[in-house]
């Protein structure tokens, strides 16, 4: 499959994750031929993330900003704590009988690929990282939510262990850029003694905050100085960049 | 019985619509990036939800349901300003927004500028797929148009902001180089 067989929408279809597996292998082939349209299929993703980050808080109009809260009545109020207290025992519970390396015995491919429309690249890692040698993927997390972070936790752990033995060993960066900063953050992150853990035992986990989503939300919460990270994380100007040119780099990209 | 169950589902729905609310009005702003305007587009939108309820078969496609009525209020709106024009082909520029004179942020300016400057039939696509992540069938219901003609727009769409936003960038850059030699 030439890069002439790719159309600029069947690349929008693939940047959007609208193709079928094997419409997918097809696309990866040519992009693995061919650098201009790897190059194009990096910036229609970039046009994505900026479309998103332009609209991510739209200015309101003065009349919607002045709508009152709505009052709750003593009643609801009891019941809504009520039940609050209710959910945070059951997640307690649940959360305690989680399993912490739940794919620890499963399949690799299954573990890394299994939420297939999550994943950008649903390429074999092997024959994705094969042409240096390395096992070298980038996971991104752009959403506060703890599953997700754990899952990049997990999925990170599983490659590093697996190509532990191997030659070259993997190279894994976590990248977390908006809300995903939280988990990174220092006082917030629920994640933070593992985290420490795994900076201690893998030296090539490196874990990467984005500068932009930091002064967001120093702008937001009206810090007065940067967002505190977990030690040892690091900062980059701008995650988008950062994956951009690490894809660029032959480097396995993954949305957790 | 059924008294109770139906003001349950009622209250349900409403609750359900006001969830949206934020969604839609993201979506109103990035077409026609005017707050008053957006806002009374979602209003409108939700009064049309709200009384139409019994149309909407199965509660799981309330999502695109929302934008289709949306998208006609917008059309709606749209016919009402301007009889003869069809709302795809027109390239519709706000050169007076009020964020303008607030946005102190380069980047969003510049891509809202970019995605202001799109036809609205592009624009509608684009909005949709980037900021609510709907599918491209979903995309094709919501404005009532061929899979194909979805993936065209986006196509064109992206490859519009690519000049405006990536290339434009590249160029500037050079220039700056260019001076800085030159000097």
């Amino acid at each position: 499959m030439s890069a002439d067989n790719i159309s600029e929408e069947r690349l929008n279809a693939f940047v959007d994750d609208e193709l079928d597996a094997s419409e997918k292998s097809e696309v990866f082939i040519a992009l693995s031929q061919n650098s201009a349209l790897s190059q194009q299929a990096c910036e229609l993703r970039q046009l994505s993330e900026l479309v998103r980050h332009a609209y991510n808080n739209p200015p309101h109009s003065a009349r919607f900003q002045k709508r009152e809260p709505r009052r709750i009545s003593p009643f609801g109020q009891a019941a809504a704590a009520s039940l609050l207290v209710g959910i945070g025992a059951v997640a307690g519970w649940m959360g305690h009988q989680q399993p912490v390396a739940a794919t620890k015995n499963a399949d690799m491919r299954a573990m890394v690929w299994g939420e297939d429309d999550r994943a950008f690249h649903s390429t074999d890692l092997a024959s994705a990282t094969s042409q240096n040698g390395l096992k070298r993927v980038i996971l991104h997390l752009n959403t506060s939510s703890p599953a997700r972070f754990e899952k990049a936790l997990t999925t990170a752990e599983q490659l590093l262990k697996k190509y532990a033995n191997e030659n070259n060993g993997a190279e894994i960066e976590v990248v977390a850029n908006a809300s995903a900063i939280k988990l990174l953050r220092s006082g917030y992150s629920p994640f933070a003694a593992r985290v420490r853990a795994l900076q201690e035992k893998y030296f090539n986990l490196t874990f990467l905050a984005c500068k932009d989503a930091m002064d967001h939300v120093r702008e937001i919460e009206d810090l007065k100085s940067d967002v505190r990270l977990l030690p040892g994380v690091e900062v980059t100007p701008s995650a988008l960049e950062h994956i951009l040119e690490r894809m660029n780099e032959g480097w396995v990209y993954l949305n957790v | 019985m059924n008294v109770i169950a139906n003001l349950c589902k009622h209250h349900q729905f409403k609750r359900t619509l006001a969830e949206y609310r934020e969604n839609l009005y993201r979506i109103a702003y990035s077409w026609c990036h005017n707050p008053a305007l957006a806002d009374d587009l979602v209003q409108e939108a939700l009064t049309k939800a709200l009384k139409n309820s019994a149309q909407l078969r199965d509660p799981e496609t309330i999502k695109a349901w929302l934008y289709r009525i949306l998208s006609n209020c917008w059309r709606d709106h749209f016919r009402r300003a301007r009889d003869t024009v069809d709302v795809d082909d027109v390239v519709l520029v706000e050169t007076e927004t009020p964020d303008i004179s607030h946005d102190r942020n380069q980047v969003i300016h510049r891509v809202r500028s970019a995605i202001a400057l799109l036809p609205m039939g592009q624009r509608q696509v684009i909005s949709l797929v980037d900021l609510e992540g709907c599918s491209y069938i979903e995309v094709a219901q919501i404005l009532d148009m061929p899979i194909g003609t979805v993936m065209s727009r986006l196509s064109r769409a992206r490859k519009a902001l690519k000049e405006r936003l990536l290339e434009a960038e590249i160029e500037g850059n050079s220039n700056v180089r260019q001076l800085r030699t030159g000097q």
